[in-house]
């Protein structure tokens, strides 16, 4: 399962980073690859039961609206 | 390459119906009814739940025995299984063991609940068919006088699996005489309301009234039949009170709009009650109107509109063509429904039990003052002023006008 | 930035899609307990805010034609506090999108497959839905044409059909639950009407741009009607007590359907609407939060954008709300305030304010 993953990140960076290096759009890599990266973090933290934090949270205490 | 990829991709296709969750119709043990009693058993009440599993082959007409009413070699036409559990996810848990199939609950059309269950409180047995994705609210609910479980038991040779039988009652003969279908929606809503008592069918065994010759040789025992007849009151909070029998429940269900057609047998406006009359009636619609007391209590008055014909009529006095006669038979009709309903009213009353929806009456039309007397209800139904008023309307007669006889005599 | 164009109904059939697909079957169970037998007065009344959702978001983008509400973020805010906006909104797109992929899961799962891991569903859908968003607007736009009127249909046999179990004295009596009640339960309600809001993404690629006000207040008051009716057919058969007692009532309702036990067990069309529906709906937000994020990034393009924010979409919904008790009280008790009260219609509403108050920045700005 884990490989399977790995190998569609592969394939991922594969699709879209060529063309972007071919270009020279260092912005866009670097827009690319922050979210990529916090993206693959995600997953992995999922597999891995890593204690990342959970946005939702954070959200449910600033909005919680209860008249 | 696009082709290709399509191509690779297609047969796995074959392979992704249904996901985790496929199931194969013939992998199933279909179950036609329930029945959940309350045991005592090992030093403490259990729920013991009983299963009627359908024979999915003897269900098709012509093959196997279905049709030819049984043969020795002709297979079953359902089988029961029962468990016992603390509740009644337990039960079924324990029955799991014992069937080599899936247990299958889509296709339950009825749960009987026991008399001594059903006197505990009804509550618990029902959360887990209301909670189920298989079952649904539109299945129905009956009451078993005794136990459950022996209303499953009872063989219908012609009718295949009880279960199936009482769901067919409900089906087609539900609002003639004393048989009111009741489902779990209904019965759900009315628990929901916390004031109304709801009521449901009541399901007995009986012995068979007639049996066939050959029968009565090879059989030593009358065999058992099954009656569905009058209802079961509860109280709000689901614990059952008390049967009404077959008038009362007859009044009942003119006030909830649950007669579809019956007869009502009025005495002969001339002759008297010699010479019953049958009306049969057509369609009935009624209403319940809260007026507020000075007092601060309510007063019910529930008016019933409904259309008769002539049924049966062998009284042969003269004036049986006149418009007048049947005013006064249609009065006779209006007194008749009166009484049976101030009959039900009257028990209702003496039993604490609104299975009228008064109380949601009053919610809907007097919403300030009911939310002062809604804590007290229990104490105010009983004391409530309740008047009917029946508004019969005549229609035909059918295909005679007069008896045979009837020329004759006046000459 | 969006090379396709799309007609101005295409835009009002996306929003109705966007919006109905999902608050059909949440609400009732949430106004119901909130305020039983009146729920369907929170959907009239919510039909307000939505209508101010609405006009705010063309009257903002008729001051910036060309752009979506992203790119004039910046002109009325200032470049600094417009960009911070802009990301806000960009993960505000993106976590509501994590919710429907979550949610869509979920329900599947509670509904007809008990079974299958959640996470099956969501990668399909989301799968899906990134085919759909990198084959452009256009195509899931005309998508949505064929599918809306499917959607409509169901909808439309659910409230009528189990019209032998409803008793419409259940809807009394009416209007007795205190103003206060109503008005929170109403803020909910619209939070799924605020997602009209999207339409300020959509607003540049439009054809021509002469009725969309008209369009959107349309779909703004067509959901309002056809939720209240769903909440009036389920208050009618279950009674309001009753109502709020069910997860997911709408489904519960299609199961009642039985019609001379010949049409029977419809409930395969409440799936099929909700799996038609959340596609659209996944495609609308997965494109938005995209696009977005592009814009705030200053990128002309958003195409490279798209596999990262799916991926990341699909983490962010594996970790939101683990469980339906967590859903519920995430929708009754948080949305609200996430949306409507604050991304969907406050916010907005102040940037029209500051558009209005200073006119000659706007036009130099543009």
């Amino acid at each position: 399962m884990i490989i399977l993953l790995i190998f569609i990140f592969l394939v991922i960076i594969l699709i879209d980073v060529p063309p972007l290096v071919k270009q020279r759009m260092w912005k866009d890599l670097a827009a690319f690859s922050v979210l990529f990266i916090i993206g693959v973090v995600y997953s992995l933290g999922v597999f891995y039961d890593w204690p990342l934090p959970n946005p939702v949270k954070g959200l449910e205490m600033l909005f919680r609206f209860k008249p | 390459m696009r082709k290709v990829v399509v191509t690779l991709l297609l047969p796995l296709l074959l392979v992704t119906g249904g996901c985790w969750d496929q199931r194969e119709i013939n992998d199933l043990a279909m179950v036609v009814a329930t029945a959940a009693d309350v045991v005592h058993e090992a030093g403490n009440e259990q729920v013991r739940l009983t299963l009627q599993i359908a024979n999915p082959i003897a269900l098709v007409p012509g093959q196997g025995g279905g049709g030819g009413g049984g043969g020795p070699g002709a297979p079953k036409a359902f089988w029961t299984v029962a468990g016992t559990g603390r509740t009644v996810r337990a039960a079924s848990l324990s029955i799991v063991e014992r069937i080599p199939k899936p247990i299958f609950f889509g296709q339950d059309r009825l749960t009987l609940v026991g008399e001594r269950a059903a006197r505990l409180g009804i509550t618990p047995l029902l959360d887990r068919p209301l909670r189920n994705r298989e079952t649904r609210r539109s299945m129905y609910l009956a009451i078993a006088r005794g136990e459950a479980k022996r209303v499953l038991e009872v063989e219908m040779p012609t009718f295949r699996a009880t279960g199936l039988a009482i769901s067919n009652l409900f089906d087609l003969e539900g609002g003639r005489q004393a048989i009111m279908p009741v489902d779990f929606g209904e019965f759900a809503y009315n628990l929901s309301t916390g004031t109304t008592s709801p009521a449901a069918p009541v399901v007995e065994v009986v012995p068979q009234t007639s049996i066939s010759a050959e029968d009565r040789k090879s059989l030593g025992a009358v065999p058992q039949a099954i009656k569905v007849s009058r209802v079961a009151v509860f109280s709000p909070g689901g614990k059952l009170v008390d049967f009404f029998d077959e008038k009362e429940t007859l009044g009942l269900m003119w006030v909830l709009n649950k007669i579809k057609t019956r007869e009502i047998i009025v005495p002969c406006p001339v002759e008297g009650p010699v010479e019953p009359v049958v009306m049969g009636l057509v369609r009935s619609k009624s209403r319940i109107i809260v007026h507020l007391e000075k007092n601060g209590l309510p007063s019910f008055e529930v008016k019933v509109r409904t259309t008769c014909d002539l049924w049966e009529h062998f009284g042969t006095h003269p004036g049986l063509l006149t418009p007048q006669y049947y005013e006064s038979l249609e009065r006779r009709v209006n007194t008749s429904i009166e009484r049976e309903i101030m009959h039900t009213v009257r028990k209702a009353q003496s039993l604490h039990a609104d299975v009228f929806g008064f109380g949601e009456e009053v919610k809907r039309q007097h919403y300030p003052e009911w939310k002062r007397m809604a804590q007290d209800w229990p104490e105010i139904f009983p004391v409530v002023k309740v008047t009917v008023k029946a508004e019969t309307g005549f229609r035909h007669r059918g295909l005679s006008v007069e008896p045979v006889t009837a020329r004759k005599e006046h000459r | 930035m969006e090379p396709g164009k799309i007609s101005e109904r295409q835009l009002a059939f996306l929003m109705l899609t966007v919006t109905i697909s999902t608050v059909i079957f949440f609400m009732p169970q949430i106004a119901a307990r909130a305020v039983e037998q009146d729920a369907w007065l929170t959907s009239v009344i919510a039909t307000v805010w939505g209508l101010i959702v609405a006009v705010v978001i063309v009257a903002l983008a008729r001051r910036f034609p060309g752009q979506t509400f992203i790119e004039y973020l910046p002109s009325i805010l200032g470049r600094p506090l417009g960009k911070l906006v802009g990301l806000l909104y960009a993960f505000w797109f993106l976590s509501v999108g994590a919710f429907i992929i979550r949610e869509f899961g979920m329900f599947l799962n509670i509904t007809i497959m008990p079974q299958t891991p959640v996470m099956v569903f969501v990668v399909t859908i989301t799968a899906l839905a990134f085919y759909a968003v990198r084959s452009g607007l256009e195509t899931w736009a005309r998508v949505n044409e064929i599918l809306l009127p499917l959607i409509l249909l169901g909808v439309l046999m659910v409230i009528f059909l189990p019209f032998e179990h409803m008793d419409l004295r259940r809807l009394l009596p009416v209007g007795v639950h205190p103003l206060g009640t109503m008005l929170v339960s109403s803020f909910t309600s619209a939070s799924w009407r605020g997602e009209v809001l999207l339409a300020g993404m959509f607003i540049p690629a439009l054809v021509s741009t002469c009725h969309t006000s008209r369009n959107l207040a349309l779909v703004v008051i067509i959901i309002g009607v056809i939720l209240a009716a769903v909440e009036m057919a389920v208050v009618a058969v279950f009674g309001g007590v009753d109502a709020g007692q069910l997860e997911l009532p709408v489904f519960s309702l299609a199961r009642m359907i039985s019609l001379a036990r010949i049409i029977d067990r419809l409930e395969a069309i409440i799936v099929i609407m909700w799996v038609l529906g959340n596609f659209i709906k996944v495609c609308a937000f997965l494109y938005c939060s995209v696009v977005a994020t592009a814009q705030v990034l200053g990128f002309r393009e958003f195409q490279f954008l798209l596999l990262p924010v799916t991926v990341l979409v699909i983490a962010l919904a594996d970790n939101v709300l683990e469980d339906v008790a967590e859903f519920t009280d995430f929708l009754s008790n948080v949305w609200a305030g996430y949306s409507l009260l604050s991304f969907e219609m406050i916010v907005p509403l102040l940037l029209y304010l500051l558009v209005l108050v200073r006119p000659a920045e706007k036009r130099g700005a543009a």
